[in-house]
């Protein structure tokens, strides 16, 4: 895409810094384009799915009215929310209230950026990648609050506050146990974390069996991310029953609808942050050795990848649709008597391991012993 | 020490059976118990009180459902015909106010002339339109009197008859 993009403003006979500059930009707009249109799809597509799982664990049926299946309800929900009336409430703080959703939203569709999605695909190879979805994933807690500020709402006020106490507390089990699985590759960029995990017939060498301590990370992550995204059971900043909505009390229409979309964004972004560093990411299980053409091996990656992704996301819906929400006190101690502790022990069990075994993991080991 | 990791035992068992109850119902697409209303139509169960019938011509004209109704729903006029007998020309149900009490029906002496019908779809663009005519006398002749409706009545059961 780049080489594309550098011969069509290469024709153009411009001076050399302004080709580079025209070139670089054009880059980032079409790599945007394209991953906000796919992030969109899959948004909408999210919503029929949690509507359908849902169904399913109720034992009702789901959307099935507008098109086959349903499939376009998210179409007809859209539709709905863009046609609604645009409410600011008269004593909200104006500037605060318009730029709440569209910061939530940005932010979630930032943290799509890193995201290595096959061998070869990828929208930015940063060095930095998972520091930075961990750095840009807490501007949604700032983003929150202005909203819930800014709505002049006791409701949204309560929510706001709840959100930003629960997001500043998971991240901390978040960063400890995404740390335990960097140690081995000691890497934070996404594609070497991937990369790491190849062999092993695609499945053995991933980082979540790699030793104990990195099979409990992954479910410490796994949970502390749940409450991160802000879904059941650890929904408190909207808790219907509670607090009417929650920080997103005052919003209608698209506006809301930026909030409920940025959600279903978080989602994908914490399990395509587990399928990275704890699943393998894209490689192929069982069939990595064989031979194929280029472009078979992206697009089987790229399914590999998401199908992961969305194995994860179906965990959370069926998590979501089994467990009533926590209180307040426990999910705070939830998270600072247990989740805290474990990923403190986990890390430091982790570079204990990679320490004594030089990184080797149980199937190496395990490996070495049958080859001897 | 040994309360803290009992504790995070039975939390991971509660989710975990919890889990396992909800998958079941997940993963099997006949568990649904919806039925889709308008084309799947369940079958009302045998005492169900929908829609009230009245089979006018059995019907002696004893007033008997008329005065026990407490909503006034039945507009009941009778007259006599030639044989001295009475007959109902004005038999007029207005379903919107019924209460479906089913009073009139347990007040009918006769079997089968007054009864609730499995029919519960019949709503109506006006209140006029829920009203539904029995009588006798008002398909053929709308309008008249209730001594020529009967004759009308008598007429036409003669030729029945014969």
């Amino acid at each position: 895409m780049t080489e594309l993009i550098s011969r069509i403003v290469g024709g153009l006979n411009t001076p050399v810094f302004l080709t580079r500059f025209l070139v670089t930009v054009l880059i980032m707009l079409v790599s945007g384009a394209i991953v906000l249109g796919i992030s969109l799809l899959y948004e909408g597509l999210a919503t029929y799915a949690e509507r359908k799982v849902a169904g399913d664990i109720q034992a009702r049926i789901g959307p099935n009215r507008v098109g086959p299946y349903g499939l376009l309800q998210f179409v007809a929900d859209g539709v709905k929310l863009l046609l609604k009336e645009d409410i600011i409430p008269f004593y909200a703080d104006k500037w605060l209230f318009i730029l709440a959703p569209y910061i939530v939203f940005t932010v979630s569709f930032a943290a799509f950026v890193p995201l290595s999605y096959s061998d070869h695909i990828a929208v930015a190879n940063l060095n930095v990648g998972v520091l930075y979805i961990i750095a840009i994933s807490s501007v949604v807690s700032m983003a929150i609050l202005m909203g819930a500020w800014g709505s002049n709402n006791k409701w949204s006020l309560f929510g706001g506050m709840r959100a930003v106490a629960q997001i500043v507390s998971y991240e901390i089990p978040i960063v400890l146990s995404l740390l335990a699985a960097i140690i081995l590759p000691a890497s934070m960029n996404m594609r070497d974390i991937i990369v790491y995990q190849g062999g092993g017939l695609g499945i053995f060498r991933w980082l979540v069996f790699n030793n104990p301590f990195t099979f409990l990370a992954f479910f410490v992550y796994f949970i502390a991310a749940i409450a991160e995204v802000n879904r059941t059971p650890f929904d408190i900043p909207e808790a219907e029953s509670e607090i009417v909505a929650g920080y997103h009390t005052e919003y209608t229409g698209m506006r809301f609808a930026f909030f409920f979309m940025a959600e279903y964004g978080d989602m994908f972004v914490v399990s395509a942050i587990a399928t990275t560093l704890f699943l393998g990411g894209w490689h192929l299980p069982f069939i990595g050795g064989i031979s194929m053409p280029l472009w078979l091996r992206d697009v089987l990656q790229v399914a590999v990848f998401f199908m992961k992704v969305f194995v994860l996301i179906y965990l959370m819906m069926w998590i979501r649709w089994t467990l009533p929400r926590l209180r307040v006190d426990q999910l705070m101690e939830l998270c600072w008597k247990y989740l805290t502790p474990i990923a403190f022990f986990n890390l430091i069990g982790a570079s204990v391991w990679v320490l004594l075994l030089h990184g080797r993991g149980i199937y190496d080991i395990i490996a070495r012993i049958i080859v001897h | 020490m040994a309360g803290y990791f009992k504790k995070m035992f039975t939390a991971l068992n509660s989710v975990l059976t919890g889990m396992g109850i909800t998958i079941k119902y997940g993963v099997n697409p006949k568990a649904e118990v919806t039925q889709q209303y308008p084309e799947v139509k369940r079958e009302p169960p045998d005492r169900f009180r929908g829609k009230l019938f009245v089979n006018i011509n059995i019907c002696t004209g004893c007033t008997a459902c008329a005065r026990i109704c407490p909503v006034d729903v039945i507009t009941l006029k009778t007259v006599r015909d030639e044989n001295k007998k009475l007959r109902p020309v004005i038999f007029d149900i207005n379903n919107a106010r019924c209460i479906y009490c089913g009073l009139c029906v347990e007040a009918c002496p006769v079997d089968n002339c007054l009864y609730f019908e499995k029919k519960y779809e019949f709503s109506a663009y006006t209140k006029e339109d829920l009203i539904s005519h029995f009588g006798l006398g008002e398909a053929q002749s709308p309008g008249k009197k209730a001594e020529e409706k009967t004759a009308d009545v008598t007429k036409e059961q003669k030729e029945a008859a014969q």
